[in-house]
């Protein structure tokens, strides 16, 4: 038996195509073995498509949590962060220097700084740590070739700061911070500094009214609903201490 | 002179198609599989950060456990401070530890 076209001679002639019957039989074959690759394909798309889902909430969990537990680990609510509605403020610390005894201008720091990134008057301001426990705020107004040494300082790299007005005499540390925010919003997280917008950190996975900051009197949590069921189920977690115990 | 396929001909290409449709499922399976697991580390994860973050400020000595989506996360703290902590995952497998000893308070 053939499933397709073919020629079968017989005693008398020759006959050339299918019966009816094999043809029916054929087609049907043909319809059928159709039909099951297109299911196959189907279901393996959709398998695929749930993976990919699966793996982008996974992924938005892990870059939202990490990304906001870091930021908040060392701040004071208050002081440091804010929370309103689906916005949390804060000052967003990127390095530490130590300050050098020498001052080259009354506005001026020699200091030794290490960060995740290079300092920028044009967004960052410095929290300055005095030896007395004391702290105040100034703005990095400029940068400039560091005009003496500093071996006493401990390491990173040497480093002249100019600062919008003169500091405490006793100035021991300086902490650089831009001021920022993040949103849970268009179903991101997203980071908004300065004007440049609010940018996504994570996939747009999650469901929008439903995904939510939580604060209580001594915690900061967060409350992850995926927008889509095939992505899995929710997280709600602890995020930071509202107060410290 | 005969055109066309044999019936064992196409069987043999289904066969082979076969294999190769359930060699792409058996890799969907495998994939699906360790995204499985993966979450659950994930919520392992957080959740024993939660945990940790709570003992380092109130690290009592004592036992306790909290549940996550496909396990529970358990602690013992000794009277020195020494914290072992485990994640137990949904068929009762280790899917992380930590031993540590809590800041003196």
């Amino acid at each position: 038996m053939t499933v397709s076209r073919r020629t079968r001679r017989d005693g008398a002639g020759s006959r050339r195509g299918a019966s009816v019957p094999e043809a029916v039989v054929a087609l049907l074959v043909g319809l059928l073995v159709v039909h099951l690759a297109l299911r196959t394909v189907e279901q393996m798309r959709s398998a695929q498509a749930r993976l990919a889902k699966r793996t982008d909430a996974l992924v938005a969990l892990r870059v939202g949590r990490y990304v906001v537990r870091s930021e908040l680990r060392v701040g004071l609510r208050g002081r440091d962060w804010v929370l309103s509605d689906d916005s949390l403020s804060l000052r967003a610390f990127r390095g530490t220097a130590t300050v050098c005894p020498m001052r080259p201008a009354p506005d001026e720091l020699l200091v030794r700084y290490r960060g995740t990134r290079s300092p920028d008057p044009a967004k960052d301001s410095l929290l300055l740590l005095t030896a007395r426990g004391g702290a105040e705020v100034r703005a990095l107004a400029g940068m400039g070739a560091p005009a003496g040494s500093c071996a006493a300082a401990g390491a990173g790299a040497l480093a002249q700061w100019r600062l919008d007005r003169e500091p405490a005499a006793d100035v021991v540390l300086a902490r650089l911070f831009e001021r920022g925010s993040y949103h849970l919003a268009g179903s991101a997280l997203r980071y908004e500094r300065g004007l440049s917008g609010r940018q996504p950190l994570t996939p747009e996975v999650w469901s929008h009214p439903s995904t939510t900051w939580t604060l209580s009197a001594e915690r900061l949590g967060v409350r992850l609903v995926p927008r889509d069921a095939d992505a899995g189920a929710g997280w709600s977690g602890f995020l930071a201490w509202a107060s410290r115990p | 002179m005969r055109t066309g396929f044999t019936l064992l001909e196409v069987v043999l290409a289904l066969l082979v198609l076969e294999i190769g449709v359930l060699g792409v499922a058996g890799t969907l399976l495998l994939a699906s599989t360790t995204l499985t697991r993966a979450e659950t580390l994930e919520r392992a994860v957080a959740r024993a950060e939660g945990v940790l973050d709570s003992l380092r400020w109130d690290g009592a000595p004592g036992l306790g456990g909290a549940p996550f989506a496909a396990g529970e996360v358990v602690w013992s703290v000794g009277d020195s401070g020494r914290m072992d902590l485990r994640a137990i995952g949904p068929n009762g497998e280790i899917l992380l530890g930590v031993i540590s000893v809590l800041p003196a308070r």
